[in-house]
């Protein structure tokens, strides 16, 4: 990275960033592939089935293992289901819990973690001792349990993924809240008695929400492995919704013959977790060179 | 589980927190008194998972046979329904403590006895995927720190993060059709023990060790890369390089130890998150180990196991952990008495 003088942030606001942005280095061929892809994905998975008239549940006995046609862009299955249409409702799936379960980690735990770093004391010695207990668990082992407990539904396996990665995020924010809390214009806030709401809304919040965004984007790929890892095992949604992982994991018994059963979700499933991952990297780069968060 | 996290979540706590707080972290007795209750916490939650469970626990297990109102009582009193929720606790906690963690409701089998056959192959997969991971990544991170910026560090960083976004599963799948069905040299999945012969043995755990070796050789290589990269900055190795040493002996020697020790903590801390990736990697190979018994527990709706088998793999995670941040202390002794920083799950 350039090794961009910068001023302190006396005042941190959203401005001081955005005026920022002009002077950011510009984008690598990997991050606009990254992007683009994840925005095909999107409109893909809700405009490709209306505009093709795909149907992901649809058997065809004539068409079973097809290999890409004019009917079936990508082929079919075992049962002659159209694979393009199963893995774009796979990836409504994958990006719904993947975004929707990171969304409700970051807003549950980036307060918690902020709160304790801000308070210290025994805020802080609690916060921290329930997050160890927490990680203590490993996170697939975690959402595993849990969703074998629950039941296995779209809500449960979202509860699961959320709770198993919301500790991440509350030590995120601790940290890069900590590293902030010796910055004057903290103590300068403080000096002059603002609530501390106020400050950690208004003067932390702004400052560490670069760094936190990267590692958002870091943690939807990790979600989006977990679910996969999750329907993989078949304690996913329930079928027939088809998920990546459920594909490969049905795919596995026709590998011999017919690979690209499982060549269409894996390729799917490590292109989005990919784009996530780039992407992470360059937001991280910019929160880093910005002057705003400290970085590692 | 993701090594892009480490950059970014690296800030070590240096803050002196409230008083007490901190003695807690400075002296190792204390230290000793957190850990176990973070392993009670972890015992409390694992036992009242079984509270999630939407309805009486004894029917739900039970399934179809429930009706019979006999079979239904006895289960209760197997579960310890019929007491109040302390006792059951302390029945179990008890229980576990002495190595007994009640028995399967599909096999009959004891749950101590089914994880004591099982760890082993667990315990195997865990070593051989460090082993690969740090052989490969050792050599990788150094020659992408030695060309810094130039074509092997692009490529070499390229590939490592293909395999960092890529779930183990589907690089198992990827191995087991190159390896099983493509060329043919080894079974997709099944399990050979030692009896078996050592090169049945092996070719039947080395799929699977590889798909696991492949997220933290990717963690490592990059740890290794940033941490060796800023040695080779440092003031030292330019006067080793004045005083005419040789440039293999500096590599080799000179800038290895003061990078290698970023790479040691997370290889600690990388074994409690193998533990949770066999989970998946075990059930692919169809290898008989504690994570595909936990997933066999969780189909079969085995919630005794699951109990068990989560309580196990849990406080090997915490106490692994633990270790790893003791064995820093040693290995740098500038950081007794501090943390080993901050843990990725």
């Amino acid at each position: 990275m350039t090794t961009e003088l910068t001023a302190p942030p006396a005042v941190p606001s959203g401005s001081r960033r955005r005026g920022r942005a002009s002077r950011r280095r510009s984008w690598t061929w990997m991050e606009i592939l990254s992007a683009t892809w994840l925005v095909l994905l999107v409109f893909g998975m809700f405009l490709l089935p209306l505009i093709l008239h795909l149907d992901a549940l649809e058997f065809d006995a004539k068409a079973r293992f097809a290999g890409p046609s004019a009917e079936y862009l990508l082929g079919t299955d075992n049962y002659g289901r159209d694979l393009l249409a199963r893995a774009l409702s796979g990836a409504k799936v994958s990006l719904f819990i993947g975004l929707g379960s990171t969304f409700l980690a970051l807003v549950i735990g980036v307060p918690i973690g902020t709160a304790a770093a801000y308070f210290g004391g025994w805020v802080d010695a609690v916060i921290s001792f329930v997050t160890d207990v927490i990680l203590g668990f490993p996170g697939l082992v975690l959402a595993l349990v849990l969703t074998a407990f629950l039941g296995a539904s779209k809500t449960n396996v979202m509860i699961a993924i959320t709770a198993q990665a919301i500790p991440a995020f509350v030590r995120m924010a601790r940290s890069q809240t900590l590293a902030l809390m010796n910055r004057d214009f903290v103590e300068a806030s403080k000096v002059l008695g603002t609530r501390p709401h106020s400050i950690i809304a208004r003067d932390l919040f702004p400052n560490i929400a670069d760094t936190i965004l990267a590692f958002a984007f870091v943690a939807a790929g990790r979600a989006i492995i977990i679910e996969g890892g999750l329907s993989f095992l078949g304690m996913g949604l329930p079928l027939p919704q088809p998920t990546w992982g459920v594909m490969i994991n049905e795919g596995r018994q026709y590998l011999n013959t017919d690979p690209h059963l499982i060549l269409v979700p894996s390729v799917f499933l490590m292109l989005s977790i990919l784009s996530f991952n780039v992407l992470a990297d360059r937001l991280r780069a910019d929160a880093t060179t910005d002057g705003g968060g400290k970085g590692a | 589980m993701n090594a892009t996290t480490r950059e970014t979540t690296a800030p070590v706590d240096r803050r002196a927190p409230a008083r007490w707080s901190r003695v807690l972290r400075s002296r190792g007795w204390l230290k000793l008194i957190r850990l176990l209750a973070v392993l009670f916490m972890i015992s409390v939650l694992t036992f009242l998972s079984l509270q999630l469970l939407p309805g009486d626990p004894a029917r739900v297990i039970l399934g179809d046979q429930a009706n019979d109102p006999a079979t239904l009582a006895a289960m209760r009193h197997e579960l310890g329904l019929d007491q109040g929720i302390l006792a059951r606790y302390l029945d179990w906690i008890g229980g576990a403590l002495s190595g007994d963690l009640g028995s399967s409701y599909v096999t009959k089998e004891t749950v101590s006895s089914m994880i004591s056959s099982r760890l082993p192959i667990t315990l195997e997969l865990v070593i051989l995927s460090q082993l690969i991971a740090l052989v490969l990544a050792i050599p990788a991170g150094i020659v992408a720190a030695i060309n810094k910026g130039r074509g092997a560090d692009h490529a070499i960083g390229l590939w490592v993060f293909g395999v960092l976004s890529t779930p183990n599963f589907v690089i198992g799948v990827i191995l087991i059709w190159i390896f099983a069905v493509t060329l043919g040299w080894l079974p997709a999945n099944g399990y050979q023990p030692w009896s078996e012969g050592v090169g049945a043995h092996l070719g039947s755990v080395i799929l699977a060790s590889i798909s696991l070796a492949a997220a933290p050789f990717a963690l490592y290589q990059r740890v290794l890369r940033a941490d060796y990269a800023e040695t080779l900055g440092r003031d030292f190795i330019d006067v080793a390089r004045a005083k005419g040493i040789s440039p293999l002996r500096i590599v080799f020697r000179h800038a290895i130890r003061p990078s290698i020790l970023g790479l040691l903590t997370v290889t600690g801390l990388t074994v409690g998150v193998l533990i949770g990736s066999t989970v998946v990697v075990e059930n692919l190979f169809g290898l008989p180990g504690l994570g595909a018994g936990l997933v066999s527990a969780v189909q079969n709706r085995d919630y005794i196991v699951v109990q068990g088998m989560t309580l196990v793999i849990a406080c090997s995670f915490v106490l692994i952990n633990t270790l790893v941040d003791f064995l820093y202390g040693v290995v740098d002794p500038r950081l007794r008495g501090a943390t080993a920083g901050n843990r990725e799950g």
